[in-house]
């Protein structure tokens, strides 16, 4: 049995004496989605932002690709990110307000050493291209683009390190429900291709049955429960499974949508 | 609407060049318009204002053309309140960014110390710091940021507490980008608006400070200062006021200026909000 590409041990974390995330564990494969579900405070943000280190866990390891992520910090831990990104929900506040559409995916191929400097460019294009988006929108302000192609250019940023992980943390939450199926279609293009894996996090099981293998359901920081997506939808074993489902079928409906 | 031309539809903006254009324009001129030593004797002493074309604001008490140390004086004060502005921004700024972005600990101690430095009035550390080092041109500039550069530590440090909470300084964490790159690439070039707004109330300050130093003799002795005429007429005051007058309408204009100026970027900076 191969080992796990992440592997996250009793991680727990509080703020100011409030228990936000209590000895979550869980397992992701390599190609794998795992969806943390929950309702608002359940705790999955705070779980997404300790895996990247962007939150600092008070307990608990983050085993990566074979090694404790916790254990590292500063030069160690940046090269550990390159095969770790993210894709936050607030596509306005995820971009320099002077940043362009180069400079945005220059960032990870200059910091991480991809390619040699005059590929960098073309692989900028290429990039856009890949998300869906014209190579002519290169030297273009962020804040010029709608919301669902700075979302696009956000995975652009995040597939430009060529990552084993990307976190999606409420990445396709803030956008319309047609540019949210177009993305996911995206995603799991992304996945197929690339055997990228996904950390997924949402509040509406909707999108996580489109897109995820399994799904672990927080309430109150703790795990209520963990297991494939289709189990958790079909026979939830808890009473906050039981209330996302009931909430839930309406989008179903939308997320079916060719 | 640009924010050059939401600046300048301001009638405060607009008063303030209409006031600042012309002394720049003269101070950049000055070598072409007085060539030769400003402090050179080149008619009878005390000649009133408006006696004779060719010294058309007479002369000082030793004969010296006014007109030519006026010119001359406002190369000395625009330079030393932009030299001495831009040398408290950039302090402040780098201090505030430190301390709001370096943790706690760095937090704590260069507050403290900006704290210390707001203690002392920014006049008499000038002072102090000129009586010891010597008056040249250089050591008044840092001696006035001496004094200067607290206000804009503090607005920095307040603004980068604020932005460094936001998305995309994580994202900028996440594409593996070092902390010194983060505070000053991603955050510092955007908490700079707030804290150049201050830039005008340090150079009208910066303007005065100089002149009172000059004043009390510790401006440069090389250099012909405002600060410096108004001390010279001042053993002449009651036969020829002018010599103080003079040069004391032209700091007046210079430092209404530039608070006319930092009042129509504030108000040009609220239209922007309001247009938002």
């Amino acid at each position: 049995m191969t080992a796990p590409l992440l592997s996250v041990h009793d991680l727990a974390k509080s703020f100011g004496g409030t228990r936000a995330v209590d000895k979550v564990s869980f397992d992701l494969a390599a190609g794998e989605t795992l969806a943390l579900a929950g309702l608002s405070g359940s705790g999955k943000s705070t779980v997404a932002r300790m895996v990247m280190r962007l939150i600092e866990p008070d307990a608990g390891r983050i085993d990566f690709m074979g090694e404790d992520l916790t254990r590292h910090s500063g030069s160690a831990l940046r090269a550990r990110r390159r095969h770790i990104q993210m894709v936050f929900q607030d596509t306005n506040s995820s971009f320099n307000p002077r940043a362009t559409v180069a400079s945005a995916l220059l960032d990870p191929l200059n910091t991480f050493d991809i390619l040699p400097k005059p590929q960098r460019a073309h692989e900028v294009r290429h990039l856009l291209e890949r998300v869906g988006l014209s190579p002519g929108l290169f030297d273009r302000s962020i804040h010029e683009l709608s919301g669902g192609q700075r979302q696009r250019v956000a995975i652009a940023r995040a597939l430009a390190s060529r990552p084993a992980l990307i976190v999606l943390d409420e990445a396709l939450s803030a956008v319309d429900a047609s540019i949210r199926i177009d993305l996911l279609e995206l995603l799991l293009d992304l996945q197929r291709e690339q055997g990228i894996s996904y950390l997924f996090i949402a509040h509406d099981l909707g999108m996580i049955r489109a897109i995820a293998h399994r799904t672990a359901i927080l309430d109150a920081g703790r795990i209520a429960e963990i297991g494939p997506t289709q189990s958790i939808i079909a026979a939830p074993q808890t009473q906050i499974g039981q209330q996302l489902v009931a909430a839930a079928p309406r989008l179903f409906h939308v997320a079916d949508q060719p | 609407m640009t924010s050059l031309r939401r600046f300048l539809s301001t009638g405060e903006a607009r008063a303030g060049l209409a006031m600042l254009l012309p002394l720049i324009v003269l101070a950049l001129l000055a070598p072409v318009l007085f060539p030769g030593d400003p402090m050179a004797i080149v008619g009878q002493p005390l000649l009133p204002p408006f006696q004779e074309s060719a010294l058309p604001l007479g002369t000082d008490r030793l004969g010296r053309d006014v007109l030519a140390q006026l010119v001359h004086g406002a190369q000395t004060s625009l330079l030393v309140g932009l030299a001495a502005a831009l040398s408290a921004l950039c302090i402040g700024a780098v201090i505030g960014t430190i301390a709001g972005f370096g943790g706690r600990v760095a937090d704590e101690v260069l507050m403290r110390i900006t704290e210390a430095f707001q203690t002392v009035p920014a006049f008499l550390l000038a002072l102090a710091f000129v009586s010891v080092i010597g008056p040249t041109l250089a050591s008044v500039v840092f001696a006035i940021a001496l004094g200067a550069w607290p206000a804009p530590a503090r607005v920095a440090r307040a603004e980068v507490l604020s932005i460094r909470e936001k998305d995309y300084v994580a994202a900028a964490r996440v594409v593996g980008k070092r902390p010194l790159e983060i505070a000053f690439r991603e955050i510092l070039p955007n908490a700079l608006p707030p804290v150049l707004a201050l830039s005008s109330v340090i150079v009208a300050s910066a303007i005065l400070i100089e002149a009172a130093l000059s004043f009390l003799g510790l401006g440069d002795p090389n250099r012909i200062t405002w600060g410096g005429m108004i001390a010279e007429g001042r053993t002449v005051l009651r036969s020829a006021s002018y010599l103080s007058i003079i040069p004391g309408i032209a700091l007046v204009v210079a430092v209404l200026a530039v608070y006319l100026l930092g009042e129509g970027a504030a108000k040009a900076r609220l239209s922007k909000r309001s247009y938002a």
